[in-house]
């Protein structure tokens, strides 16, 4: 065991844990943090999708040491009240059924959009290619984007 | 000094922290906070109006993406006549002797509800304006309301539902109230957000796995990996060393007395632990002796073979019987044989089967993602040995269920292993567990014969479906037929002069159960498929083939009920219209069309594929058209209806559960893979306008689309596709 630093939507944390303990649930049990979600524990699903220095990984296949010292950004720190364009427009766009994957598809698409803002379909379908929804929510989340993609522009 | 206990501990923490009542740490969004209910009243059991105008409707059925949790409420909240801005909404725990049938199945929750939440809503508002009335001294008649309060237009005079509600509770309660004129509804048939969109993207939604009660233990199970295998020994040393693990010991699944139409539980070793990862850890330090016993000689392999053996015996049930078929077919101009094999399909729900238990001397206390919280009660009490009113159920939020959470199998592992530790216990199943200790879709074995006489019309349709039945596996002691197994009743049956239709059940140790549209999704890509091939080996257009054989628009019997042939004639049209069907289709693309009523609502669909590079095929479009009476929350039927395409167009490019040595071979996404955002085609939904009731479309979009897509592939490419998954199978140049 050992006591890894690291900071968390923000705030400086640290944990005490053997070195390949997950992220996902370092998260989910050291921190209380249940955004993110466990779906398949293989990096298969994208359900526990979370930002790494602004990067978007899968945290059940993430160790904890690869994470020390570094930023971590998960569903619970993208705004402090839904603010987020993506947020909102996932809202909008009624996007949700049952839900559970959809922080993972949010983390996903907000990384993707930090990073480009105008994507392209298929730039959207490569970022998002890895989060299914087994509830097949799959043609809003399209939508979604396209929305969030125009409320960033508005808000440039 | 009062102790409090663990309900009053709960309760407190339901009414301060707002949402649900576990120790979240998140807050709630402003709008979201619970209502302080220690003000206003209850109007009726689903119904709570606090005196600051907030109304707190309880939802009696569990919501697993489905949309129970709005769709209910606007039942509710339109007869009542509320803003639905004033509306909080609230799951109600078990209680069937206070909310009536309580599961979440058949795509009935807005079926049932339909009358009597309208009745609650309209009971509570006649209740409104009679205190109002009352306390103007006015005639009630003169009153109305307008949405969250009483006006009384002659003189003006308004009140807030809020400032009524504590007089109205101490009215009598209506027998008969009034209910809107459906031209008066505002909040039925508008698109209305999933009330829980906005906790879900924050990330503050609690699912079933996010349960915590103070003081909860995790634990995992390292299940019999042979259907039907004994726990022999074990070795918990190496786990118990694991830091964080508590206990290590025996779930003896094999003799648990589980209620009738509930799957078997498994030997097994439980590792509990105060974190999931310790106790993941834990198991994977256990050393476990299994016998594995006959469930090692299962295989699918051997599950077909005993299928086509039993095919050709001379000793089938006879379902249904019309004319003559031995004549038929031998007189028929054109004869066709078929066999179609559905394979054993997962739910691959998103979020892992898991519930979490406290069992202690007062009583058992569980939390649970569950579709059925009456059967999680029988299960708990099966367990314990406790009767029912000892037996508390929280009804969680479902990470998706599509039937497999109406079992309780994991309900009681949570609650023996509570009992064995003295201690609240979360079980948790992983991805791998989930996909191997499933109740599956029935595989089916359909031995099919057509005969078309010389005009093209289909005279003689010949049956013999074999499989391993789902009740069966449920009900285990049953060997009587059951009914709905086979498609008796069902499109084209009744309009073929000779029909036979026949079954026979084979012995299967694979667990079976309810998948999103249970029999139908195997027996109507069947029927489907079929009437196509006839259809195109008669050279008709499949379209009008059914149209004609339709007929005058006239009820059909169905299972007790009816069927009605216009409406079914409804979507086709819908569908080929907005499809464009007899058009010809773009070079490289193939066009299908395959219809059901089943599940209680009419679709049709109209699937355009393409074959990429690769000769894998590529759905580019599907035009639906939805017939399920009138739509409560159109963007919610919507995206059933999307759900449900996405879902068939899976499992019928892809699902497949194979067994071997007794073992299922699939374990992740994989080798089960679900389709991806990047393969979703264009969809184009419409639904038909109707003033009958509602009459559910959870499973309904399901059934046709597989058979829909089928039949554009061989549309494209003369390849026909009889057995699924259809990835795999070479398309090119048939």
């Amino acid at each position: 065991m050992t006591l890894y630093s690291l900071r968390i939507n923000g705030r400086q944390r640290q944990v005490e844990a053997s070195a390949d303990k997950p992220l996902l649930w370092v998260l989910r049990e050291d921190f209380g943090l249940k955004g993110t979600k466990y779906g398949c524990g293989a990096g298969l699903c994208g359900a526990c999708t979370v930002h790494l220095d602004g990067e978007p990984i899968r945290s059940c296949v993430t160790r904890i040491s690869s994470a020390a010292d570094r930023s971590v950004v998960s569903i619970e720190g993208l705004s402090r009240d839904g603010s987020d364009p993506v947020q909102v427009a996932w809202v909008e766009r009624d996007v949700a059924q049952c839900g559970y994957c959809q922080a993972g598809q949010i983390m996903s698409a907000t990384a993707l959009l930090a990073r480009n803002p105008s994507p392209t379909e298929e730039e959207v379908h490569r970022a998002m290619s890895g989060n299914l929804c087994r509830c097949g929510t799959y043609r809003r989340i399209r939508e979604a984007i396209q929305l969030a993609t125009e409320l960033k522009r508005r808000e440039q | 000094m009062t102790m409090v206990t663990r309900r009053e501990f709960i309760r407190v923490t339901a009414v301060a922290g707002g949402g649900y009542q576990l120790a979240m740490t998140i807050p709630g969004r402003l709008w979201r906070a619970a209502a302080d209910q220690s003000s206003g009243a209850a109007l009726t059991v689903f119904i709570h109006i606090s005196a600051d105008n907030i109304v707190t409707i309880t939802v009696p059925r569990p919501d697993m993406g489905q949309g129970a949790r709005t769709s209910l409420p606007m039942l509710i909240a339109d007869e009542l006549d509320a803003e639905w801005s004033q509306v909080r909404v609230e799951q109600a725990d078990l209680d069937e002797s206070r909310y009536g049938s309580q599961y979440a199945g058949g795509s009935n929750s807005v079926r049932a509800g339909w009358e009597p939440l309208r009745r609650a809503g309209a009971t509570a508002r006649w209740m409104l304006v009679e205190a109002a009335a009352r306390r103007w001294g006015v005639g009630a008649s003169q009153c109305e309301t307008g949405p969250g309060v009483v006006r009384h237009p002659p003189s003006g005079r308004t009140a807030r539902y809020g400032s009524l509600a504590s007089d109205a509770a101490t009215l009598p309660v209506p027998d008969d109230p009034p209910l809107k004129d459906p031209a008066e509804y505002r909040i039925i048939g508008r698109s209305t957000r999933n009330v829980d969109a906005p906790d879900i993207v924050v990330g503050s939604a609690v699912f079933g796995l996010d349960a915590e009660p103070p003081g909860m233990l995790r634990a995992v199970v390292e299940r019999s990996p042979v259907f039907g295998g004994r726990l022999v020994s074990f070795d918990p040393s190496a786990a118990l060393a694991v830091p964080g693990v508590r206990h290590v010991l025996e779930l003896p699944g094999s003799v648990f007395r589980m209620p009738r139409n509930e799957p078997l539980v498994p030997d097994g070793v439980a590792v509990v632990a105060d974190s999931v990862w310790a106790a993941l850890e834990g198991r994977k330090a256990l050393r476990v002796e299994w016998e594995a016993g006959p469930g090692a000689a299962e295989s699918t392999d051997a599950f077909w073979a005993k299928c086509e053996a039993a095919a050709s015996r001379m000793n089938p049930t006879v379902v249904r019987e019309d004319g003559d078929i031995t004549a038929a077919l031998n007189d028929a101009a054109r004869r066709l044989k078929a066999v179609y094999r559905l394979p054993f399909l997962a739910h691959a729900q998103m979020e892992p089967l898991n519930c979490v238990a406290e069992v202690t001397r007062a009583g058992c206390e569980i939390w649970a993602p569950t579709q059925n919280p009456a059967g999680a009660r029988e299960v708990a009490a099966a367990v314990t040995g406790y009767p029912p009113e000892l037996i508390q159920v929280h009804v969680l939020r479902s990470g998706g269920g599509f039937g497999r959470r109406f079992y309780g199998d994991y309900v009681a592992e949570a609650v023996f292993i509570s009992g064995a530790v003295g201690a609240a216990v979360q079980v948790v199943w992983t991805r791998e567990d989930d996909m191997r200790h499933g109740a599956y879709r029935p595989a089916g074995y359909y031995a099919l014969e057509g005969g078309l006489d010389e005009r093209g019309n289909i005279v003689a349709w010949h049956d013999h479906l074999v499989n391993a039945s789902r009740a069966r596996s449920l009900g285990r002691a049953r060997t009587e037929r059951h009914a709905g197994q086979m498609y008796e009743y069902a499109f084209p049956m009744g309009f073929i002069p000779n029909v036979r239709l026949e079954y026979t059940e084979v012995d299967c140790v694979i667990p079976r159960g309810q998948w999103r549209a249970i029999e139908d999704s195997s027996n109507v890509f069947v029927l489907e498929s079929f009437f196509d091939e006839l259809a195109r080996a008669a050279g008709r257009d499949p379209l009008d083939m059914r149209l004609s054989m339709l007929g005058e628009p006239r009820p059909m019997p169905y299972w007790g009920g009816t069927y009605h042939t216009g409406r079914l004639r409804g979507v086709l049209e819908r569908a080929a219209a907005a499809a464009e069907w007899g058009r010809r289709t773009p070079a490289g693309v193939g066009r299908g069309i395959a219809a059901s009523y089943a599940n209680d609502a009419y679709v049709a669909h109209v699937v355009d594929v393409a074959l990429d590079d690769a000769g894998t095929p590529r759905v580019q479009r599907v035009v639906s058209a939805v017939d399920c009476g009138r739509v409560v929350n159109p963007s919610g039927a919507e995206a059933q209806v999307e759900g449900s395409i996405i879902f068939g167009l899976t499992a019928a490019l892809y699902g497949r559960i194979t067994v071997n040595e007794g073992s299922v071979n699939e374990s992740n996404y994989h080798d089960y893979p679900l389709m991806r955002l990047t393969e979703t085609p264009e969809l184009d939904i419409h639904f038909i306008e109707s003033r009958v009731p509602p009459s559910g479309i959870g499973e309904g979009a399901l059934p046709p689309i597989a058979p829909a897509l089928t039949n554009a592939i061989y549309d494209l490419t003369g390849v026909r596709v009889r057995t699924l998954p259809v990835g795999g199978q070479a398309l090119r140049g048939g």
